[in-house]
Formats: structure tokens, C-alpha cells, sequence
């Protein structure tokens, strides 16, 4: 039985070949394939980069963010980096770490907050909203799953 | 409500013109922004202070660009500078006479927004997404006790409040039916 990365990086190939056609099947893996401002290389940087940036963050939100960068990880050795869009990051109020990406469809936001929680919103471009409030064990794979593929 | 401000158009200053309460489908609102802000709107901002500006569905006379006045009296800057502005438009207020959302929480904690028209002396089409924590309103005077409260429960409530607000941003309509689907597995 395939693990959920497996299905992860699998749809999202769909994706990307159906968004992107002809390009995506010539496209050939290599290590300095970026992700915008991410790359394969400097993934490991970018994490520590945070974890400097955003000092004030507590155990669980570290935990989290490690499971976040460990399946991310994954899922760059696996695809086309350049087909989606960035990912960024910042802070509300001082205390949450949010992740967010934006789409054709919309923006994607996860926010590690210090209560220990991840809150998953995305807000359609269309006007539709999602909002998924999840803690203690969160399977991150599908979770990361859910924060790439709109 | 009398107007100080010369470089203000007489037509934008309230004095003896009514409030009025209702809003309409079709109508437009301006909120101003900085660059970036209106994609990515309300992340970082308190919720108190959420105004735009309202036009009547009279678009010749109430001009999207009259949001950019500076109605602070002593400021010598007569216009705000490099800022955008994002157009909202309302499409659906379910028969109501303007936007009231409700976001509970649990039994014990909900919010209402509701827009309500706000004239200020200088200002006759301002507004603003009044926001209220079981039925308290919140300024900003009592922000830090009525909604910045310390708590899951509370953090969660102005996180869905963000959302309802950005989400608006974003899209640019306004629309009382549009609801959050919940998500309960990852």
C-alpha cells in the first residue's frame, strides 16, 4: 500500500501535467531545480532560517514545523519545484508562524500558533472558504497534501 | 458634524445629511491599502479599525478615490500617497439590509460582523465592519479584553474573523451566503 507521500507527489504530478502540459514531460529532475525562493539545496537553510527568524516559537510549534520541512523535503526530491508557486512566510500577532502560498485558485495559509494547533484556510479567489483546526497527532503528509494541491 | 478640512469636497462632508443603514446589492466599498496588504489583507491588522468607504451605487459622485483623503485634522498631508485601494463589491445580502455574519465558536463564544454606515464630519460615505464579541463591541479601548483574550478559544475566534475579512479582500464581493466549509481531517 503506497504511504501518503507516495499518493502526495503521485497527484501532483497529475496536476502538473495537466496544468502544464508538454513542458512538465520534458522536464528533466535535477538538484538545483528551485522552488522560487527554496531550493532543493538550501531546504535545510530555509528551515533554520526560520527557526532563527521566528526565535519566540514554543516546542510544539517546533515539532510541527519539523514534521512540515520532513514531508516538504520528501516531496522535492520527487517533483518539478518550478511548476508551483511560492511558498512564504511571516507571523500574526507575534506568536503564530504562518506558511502561505498563493495560487490561480486562491491563497493557502497554515498557522502554527502557539496553543499547539495548525489551522488550515484557504480562501478562494472565487469567494469560497475552507478552515480545518487540527491538533495532536496530524498526519502532515496529507496535510501538506491539502496546502499544495489548490 | 461640521468639517474643518477645506480640501475636503463639500459634497464629502457630512453635516446635516442622514445615516443610512441599509446597503445594497450592487453597491461598491473602497478600502485602502498598502502595497501588498490587499492581496494578503487583515493577517496582521487588530480588529477594530477595519473602515472603507461606501458610494450609494452613485459612482459619479461618491469616487472610489476619495477614500485616499486624510481626514485627521493638523496633518499637513491633505491626501495619502502610495497606497492602493481594493473595490468590494456587495452581490448577495440574503434579504437582509446589509451584511451581518455570524461566527460561533461554541455555546459560550460568537462574533457577529455587521457593516454599518459610520459618517465621521469629513467623511459622509464611511463604514465600517463593526465586529462584536457576545454582543460587546469592539473598540480600541477594549480589544485587549474582549477579543485579544489569551485562548484557544478566542485565538481561533480572530482567526475566523481574519478569514471572513480577507476573504472579502480577496475576492472583491460581498456575499451573506458565501459560508466556511469545515475541514475535520487533515
Amino acid at each position: 500500500m503506497k504511504n501518503s507521500l507516495e499518493i502526495l507527489a503521485h497527484e501532483l504530478f497529475l496536476q502538473q501535467s495537466v496544468q502544464y502540459g508538454q513542458d512538465y514531460v520534458e522536464y528533466e529532475p535535477s538538484n538545483t531545480s528551485t522552488f522560487n525562493d527554496l531550493s532543493i539545496y538550501n531546504l535545510e537553510d530555509w528551515y533554520n532560517n526560520l527557526m532563527i527568524k521566528y526565535n519566540f516559537l514554543n516546542t510544539a510549534q517546533d515539532n510541527y514545523l519539523y514534521s512540515f520541512f520532513d514531508a516538504l523535503n520528501y516531496v522535492l526530491l520527487t517533483i518539478n519545484p518550478d511548476k508551483l508557486n511560492n511558498i512564504k512566510d511571516g507571523s500574526i500577532e507575534g506568536t503564530d508562524l504562518l506558511i502561505w502560498r498563493e495560487s490561480v485558485n486562491g491563497i493557502s495559509q497554515l498557522i502554527f500558533d502557539e496553543y499547539g494547533q495548525i489551522t488550515y484556510l484557504f480562501n478562494g479567489n472565487d469567494g469560497s472558504k475552507q478552515k480545518g483546526i487540527f491538533e495532536g497527532e496530524i498526519d502532515m503528509q496529507k496535510l501538506l497534501l491539502r496546502f499544495l494541491s489548490k | 458634524m461640521t468639517c474643518g478640512l477645506d480640501y475636503i469636497p463639500k459634497h464629502l462632508h457630512t453635516k446635516d445629511k442622514p445615516l443610512i443603514e441599509e446597503f445594497y446589492e450592487g453597491e461598491k466599498l473602497f478600502y485602502r491599502c498598502k502595497e501588498g496588504e490587499c492581496e494578503k489583507p487583515y493577517n496582521k491588522k487588530r480588529l477594530y479599525d477595519i473602515s472603507h468607504n461606501r458610494n450609494f451605487c452613485e459612482e459619479n459622485t461618491y469616487k472610489k478615490d476619495d477614500v485616499l483623503y486624510n481626514v485627521i485634522e493638523n496633518d499637513p498631508e491633505e491626501r495619502y500617497q502610495g497606497l492602493n485601494i481594493a473595490e468590494l463589491k456587495i452581490v448577495n445580502l440574503n434579504g437582509s439590509f446589509t451584511y451581518i455574519k455570524t461566527i460561533e465558536i461554541n455555546k459560550e463564544l460568537s462574533a457577529i460582523i455587521k457593516l454599518k454606515h459610520a459618517p465621521i464630519p469629513c467623511m459622509y460615505p464611511h463604514s465600517v465592519f463593526e465586529i462584536s464579541v457576545n454582543d460587546v463591541v469592539v473598540t480600541p479601548d477594549n480589544y485587549k479584553t474582549v477579543l485579544d483574550k489569551g485562548s484557544k478559544m478566542y485565538k481561533n475566534l480572530r482567526t475566523s474573523i481574519r478569514q471572513e475579512l480577507s476573504s472579502m479582500i480577496q475576492s472583491g464581493s460581498i456575499d451573506s451566503d458565501e459560508e466556511v466549509e469545515i475541514i475535520n481531517e487533515p
